[in-house]
Formats: C-alpha cells, structure tokens, sequence
C-alpha cells in the first residue's frame, strides 16, 4: 500500500481538516481507505435561535437578570457548541442562526462562526439577522442578499 | 528523581534513541514539547534511553530540528514562521514520515504544520493528480468511483489544476 494510505485514520483525517470543503470531499474518491476516512467524519446540526434561548435562559436564570447578561450567554453558547469545529472538519446537515445584532462585537463574532461552518461541508444553510431597522435573509437558495458569505457556503448541496 | 547535586550545574539531558538504534542526546527541557516524551519523562523513565521505534534516524533528525528551533528563546516569530516554511519543503515521503512521528510523538504544532503541508499538496488538484503525487491507486470498479461522485456532485464541479506541481 502507498505511504500516505498507510496512516492511521485520525491522521488523514486532520489532513482533511486542513482542505476546502470541495478538496476534502474529493478525497472520498481517491481509494477506499479515503472513503472510509470521509465517511468517520462527524455528523452536526447547529440549531442556534436567539429568541428560544433567550426565553429558555431568562426562565432559568435569577430574577433580575439583565437581557444583555443574558444575551452573552446565549453567544457563549454558540461559542460553545462550535469549538469542535477548530479542531476537526464535520459534515454539518443544518446550520441554522437567528439572532439580532445590537453590536458590532456580536457581527465580528457572526464573520468568525460563519468562517468555521464554511470551512465544513454544509448540507443546509439557513442563516436570519436582524440588524437595527433592516432585515436580513440568506438562506442557501438564495444567495443574492446583502450579508456578504464566503463563496465556499455556496459548496453545499 | 535522584537530586544530584551536578543536576543544578548541569542541564538535565535526556537520550533519544531512533528505531535504527542510533542515539541523540537534547536537553529534557526541549524534549518535553513531546507530550509523549514529557509522559515518559513524568514516569521516571528520564534517567534512562528513551527508545522511539517507530521513528527512524532520518526522521528523527528533522524532528530535533524542528524542537530545537521552537524552544529557541533567541528567534523571533517571524523567524520561526520562515523557518516552517522552509522545513516542510522536502519530498512528500518524509513529510509523511514526519507527520507519523509527531503523531506519535504527540507534538502538536509539529502534526498541523505537515497535516497543512500535506493538504497542499491536495489543494485544487484533481482526484487522478493527487493518486498521481502520493503514489495511491484505487481499488474501485469505475461503477462506484461514478456512484461516490454521484452523492457529491457538488465536490466534482468546475475547474481543477491537472498539473503536477
């Protein structure tokens, strides 16, 4: 067998991690080690909405608790939920965002979470942000809104 | 640990021995980037040769290399990142090679920069080119390669570089 092929799994796998979602995908092709080595990657589904979250944190959380205490948390949530992928590539089956921005800390935040999704191979993209007054849709289908995404979004079925 | 008083005048040194057996002494302190290493050492296993079989000389060699270089408190970023840049321009074998040990090893910043490097290798090129590069052949009939470019299409699309570079 070629050297590369002789690796062990996690070791071409974290190559993987460090490919485009197209050039990763390709690789399933290549033999059946390759194959076997795409088809281990995880499975996700981020579904993060902030207005759920927000009713959920604020009916657990102590009377008096301020919205914007509680919005942090519902961002440290979302945080959370995408450390896996700074360290592994995933097959993402829906990544789903509804938030309302209110700073541009937050809009940093979104361009970063955005970035990482990307890097992945995304079946369904479905991405909601309000900003003040205006209302901002994307969804994969339509990809002539105004929120700039990278163009590897769009890699997705 | 036995507490000699030459330890405090001395640095500690520990002695690491390729699976060719051929041996190379480096400073415990630059050794410990290896968790693995750093584990044995934790162990009590420092005062003693620290057998590496599954890193031949050739590799190891690059390996100190690179440690040495990122324990250096006289380099700065800049050199340091032209120095990765350097290092993984060798051929695809002893990357691989490199990338197993680190593994092994477990030098973290060691495994990502050949992962990269091997991952460039695969960028933008065609699945027939990169068969080509690493030497792999398929064990598919033609009848599934066209049934796993089936489910995503998406990944087939468009342009890719046919070159060998």
């Amino acid at each position: 067998m070629d050297r590369i092929s002789q690796l062990p799994d996690p070791i071409l796998q974290h190559i993987l991690f460090f490919l485009p979602p197209k050039d990763a995908a390709q690789t399933s092709v290549l033999s059946k080690t390759w194959l076997k080595v795409w088809n281990l990657l995880p499975v996700f589904t981020f579904d993060f909405d902030q207005n759920l979250s927000i009713r959920e944190l604020l009916s657990t959380e102590k009377e008096g608790t301020k919205q914007a205490d509680v919005r942090d948390a519902f961002l440290r949530i979302i945080e959370g939920s995408l450390i896996n992928l700074r360290i592994q590539k995933a097959i993402i089956e829906k990544f789903r965002l509804s938030l309302k921005l209110s700073d541009l800390k937050s809009a940093s935040c979104i361009d970063e979470w955005i970035g990482l999704a990307t890097n992945n191979c995304i079946k369904e993209l479905d991405f909601h942000v309000k900003y003040q007054q205006k209302d901002w849709y994307i969804n994969s289908q339509d990809e002539k809104d105004l929120y700039i995404l990278p163009g590897t979004a769009f890699t997705a079925k | 640990m036995a507490e000699a008083a030459s330890s405090t005048i001395e640095k500690n040194n520990l002695t690491l021995k390729s699976s060719y057996g051929d041996e190379f002494v480096l400073e415990e302190s630059i050794a410990i980037q290896s968790v693995t290493i750093k584990n044995m050492v934790e162990d009590g296993c420092s005062s003693s040769v620290i057998p590496l079989s599954k890193v031949d000389t050739g590799t190891l060699i690059k390996v100190i290399e690179y440690m040495k270089m990122h324990s250096s408190t006289s380099s700065n970023e800049e050199e340091i990142q032209n120095f990765d840049k350097e290092f993984v321009r060798i051929s695809i074998k002893t990357i691989l090679n490199i990338l197993e040990a680190a593994n092994f090893l477990d030098i973290r910043s060691l495994l990502d920069l050949c992962a990269e490097a091997v991952a460039n290798r695969i960028k933008n090129k065609t699945p027939e080119v990169v068969r080509k590069i690493f030497n792999i052949t398929s064990d598919f009939t033609p009848e599934e390669e066209a049934e796993i470019r089936n489910e995503t299409p998406w990944a087939f699309e468009g342009d890719l570089d046919h070159s060998l570079d």
